[in-house]
């Protein structure tokens, strides 16, 4: 594998933040299986740490809200092709569901 | 007495003496720490979280068992926050570069990120901060090795006060004897408000400084419906709550008896009471009601907040949901009445800011613009057949022309899943929505291509008094009981019943139990209400003598003004 990489990409955010935060907690647990830095932004002014809950909620991204992520790191790749179905996902099927943490346990620290 | 008025959280009415829930002022003071000890202060932060994620996993079981699964994914959130890098590397590095203690490197931590959050201009996100602070608290105490709070210790019914509730305190009031709640703090959208909706406990919020108004044991009666918390009530105002306590609760036993109970007047005549359904996950409530069928499967939400239509599979699924509940009571489902607007927004090309939505390509006209969408969602209903019965209705027909294109693409997918095997879809009855007044006007051809007819009321009052209900200037002429909308109604009921077709009226005014006796005496088949409303409205259809109504009908029609067929209604 080469060295580290970073992509960006811009997706509009297609599912309302529900009640429980779940997409946004969908995306923050995605992120956190990757090495990889993962940073979100909305505009020119907010920015965002990708595997943080707390960060990500700061960006106040609402339905049809535009937001550029960016991955950068060994992993960056598989990171932004799993983010990437994600928002592919929601875009599709409205449903609350991860199809890519599906099944994994919630993410743990330590 | 004293009457504070805060923000509504959770309807009903409470009354009994306040129990004071003291603010937990947890005092966190800076402590060096030695270097060599600093290694043990991070370990002790870490073993404080694996607690945490303990009690989290205690307080979900609890939440599971008594308020179900959707309230659970609340604690899914507060496992999010703790394992947050603004918890877990944050503090432990506070506590390194800062040589101090754990408890304070957290409080450092916690007002870092409170700020942000302070700065946050929507009300939803804004809010998400109490779930930090509960997750924050909860790690505190643990660290303090502080109880936390506990409401176990009430033990007699009583009214809560407090600055401010958590939702993880909320969760334990549904096995305490608390009547209600109220709160300084919280807006209507926090975990905690949502929370005392999802367990029926009275509440208002963000009153400000009432938790120092109140004293221990004051008598309080607390007004979830207005959002009113009343301190020591004159006693005029406790025997007028009491008499609406318990006429409310008179009322909903009567009601209550209702359930199961043929829609009769007292001169025998039978109505059909159905719902309306603005989404699949309604269906819980309204098999509750026992009702005689769905009248109206508003389908759009289906369409709402996504980037693309949803698929045949997707729809299927919604609808084989309520059509298989429902059997072999009967399901509506009405196509998609959603607007150019939300077309752009689906990723289709479309009218944008149309200078007049209400006058422009809805309803049935954007979706034979765009046949394919009409198609999918035909296939996905008619798929449904063969588990129950379901009636397709089509929303904004205003032309013969119309009706004939969109019967041919029913037919021509009622051929296709033939030869697919299905032959259930065959029998599956098409009917159109009458709210346009040309379609009330012509109704005795469309009746031809028709199999059934329902009246939403709302778009046909609109379009009949040209009044655009949204807008302020004139939202006062939009007036049910103008005898214009009760003549095209009667024309309307008439036709159909002199072409042997089906009429069910839907819409607000099914809703409205001062328009109930005007649709009995039209002499309509089927009501289809508001889920809310549904015994309400069957309890006044079996409250009126069918004669009298049909009589009251014959009488407005010859009435000039609003105001004299309002009268007659209520002289009924």
């Amino acid at each position: 594998m080469s060295g580290p990489v970073r992509i960006q990409k811009t997706f509009t955010m297609a599912l309302n933040q529900g009640l429980h935060l779940r997409p946004a907690g969908f995306f923050v647990q995605t992120a956190n299986l990757f090495k990889s830095r993962i940073e979100v932004s909305k505009g020119a002014d907010k920015t965002a740490n990708g595997k943080s809950i707390l960060s990500f909620l700061t960006l106040e991204a609402a339905t049809g809200s535009q937001v550029t992520v960016t991955t950068e790191g060994p992993d960056a790749k598989q990171a932004m092709g799993a983010l990437e179905r994600l928002f592919e996902h929601w875009r599709k099927d409205a449903t609350e569901e991860c199809p890519v943490c599906k099944g994994e346990e919630p993410f743990r620290p330590f | 007495m004293i009457v504070i008025k805060g923000v509504p959280a959770s309807p009903g009415i409470a009354m009994g003496k306040a129990y004071i829930l003291e603010d937990e002022e947890i005092v966190v003071n800076r402590v060096e720490i030695a270097k060599e000890r600093i290694r043990i202060e991070v370990k002790r932060f870490k073993q404080a979280l694996d607690a945490t994620n303990r009690d989290l996993d205690q307080a979900e079981s609890k939440v599971l068992k008594t308020l179900g699964k959707e309230h659970a994914k609340l604690i899914d959130t507060h496992r999010l926050i703790l394992s947050d890098p603004l918890i877990t590397k944050d503090v432990p590095r506070r506590i390194l570069d800062e040589s101090v203690n754990a408890e304070f490197a957290l409080s450092e931590a916690l007002d870092a990120v409170n700020e942000t959050f302070e700065k946050i201009e929507d009300e939803f996100f804004r809010e998400r901060r109490h779930d930090l602070f509960d997750v924050g608290k909860r790690l505190l105490s643990h660290l303090l090795k502080q109880e936390k709070r506990s409401l176990a210790e009430v033990d007699n019914p009583c009214i809560l006060i407090a600055r401010n509730l958590l939702p993880s305190d909320t969760v334990n009031l549904k096995e305490s004897k608390i009547l209600g709640f109220a709160t300084d703090l919280g807006g209507r959208t926090s975990h905690t408000a949502i929370l005392a909706q999802g367990m029926q406990i009275p509440a208002v919020v963000g009153l400000s400084d009432a938790s120092h108004r109140v004293k221990m044991d004051d008598f309080i009666i607390l007004d979830g419906e207005h959002g009113m918390l009343i301190i020591n009530p004159s006693p005029e105002a406790i025997a007028k709550y009491q008499k609406a306590q318990l006429k409310t609760q008179q009322e909903e036993k009567a009601l209550e008896a209702l359930r199961g109970q043929p829609a009769v007047t007292l001169d025998g005549r039978r109505f059909e009471m159905a719902v309306n359904l603005d989404t699949a996950e309604d269906i819980k409530t309204v098999m509750g009601l026992r009702v005689d069928g769905i009248g109206l499967f508003r389908s759009e939400y289906l369409f709402m907040n996504r980037l693309e239509p949803p698929s045949e599979e997707e729809q299927y699924r919604a609808y084989l949901h309520a059509v298989k509940s429902l059997a072999p009571l009967p399901v509506v489902i009405r196509t998609a009445d959603i607007g150019g607007d939300r077309l752009a927004q689906l990723g289709i090309d479309g009218p944008k800011n149309e200078t007049n939505p209400f006058m422009g390509l809805r309803g049935i006209r954007l979706f034979l613009r765009h046949s394919d969408l009409l198609k999918t969602q035909l296939r996905a209903i008619l798929r449904t057949a063969q588990y129950g019965k379901v009636r397709v209705l089509l929303p904004m027909i205003s032309s013969m022309a119309e009706l004939r294109s969109a019967r041919r693409i029913f037919v021509a997918v009622q051929q296709e899943l033939l030869a697919e095997g299905n032959e259930a879809a065959k029998k599956v009855e098409l009917g159109i929505m009458v709210e346009i007044p040309s379609a009330g006007l012509i109704l005795d051809h469309l009746l031809g291509e028709a199999d059934f007819i329902s009246i939403g009321t709302n778009d046909l009052i609109q379009y009949v008094l040209a009044v655009d209900r949204i807008n302020e200037h004139v939202a006062h002429l939009y007036d049910p009981f103008h005898p214009a909308v009760v003549r095209i109604l009667h024309q309307i009921v008439e036709t159909a019943r002199s072409k042997g077709k089906r009429v069910t009226v839907c819409g607000e005014m099914t809703s409205d139990p001062k328009a109930v006796p005007l649709l009995v005496g039209l002499g309509v088949d089927t009501l289809s209400v508001t889920p809310r409303m549904f015994l309400r409205v069957k309890q006044i259809v079996m409250s009126l003598r069918y004669e009298n109504a049909a009589k009251l009908v014959a009488r407005a029609l010859t009435l000039a003004d609003s105001d004299e067929i309002q009268r007659l209604l209520t002289d009924l």
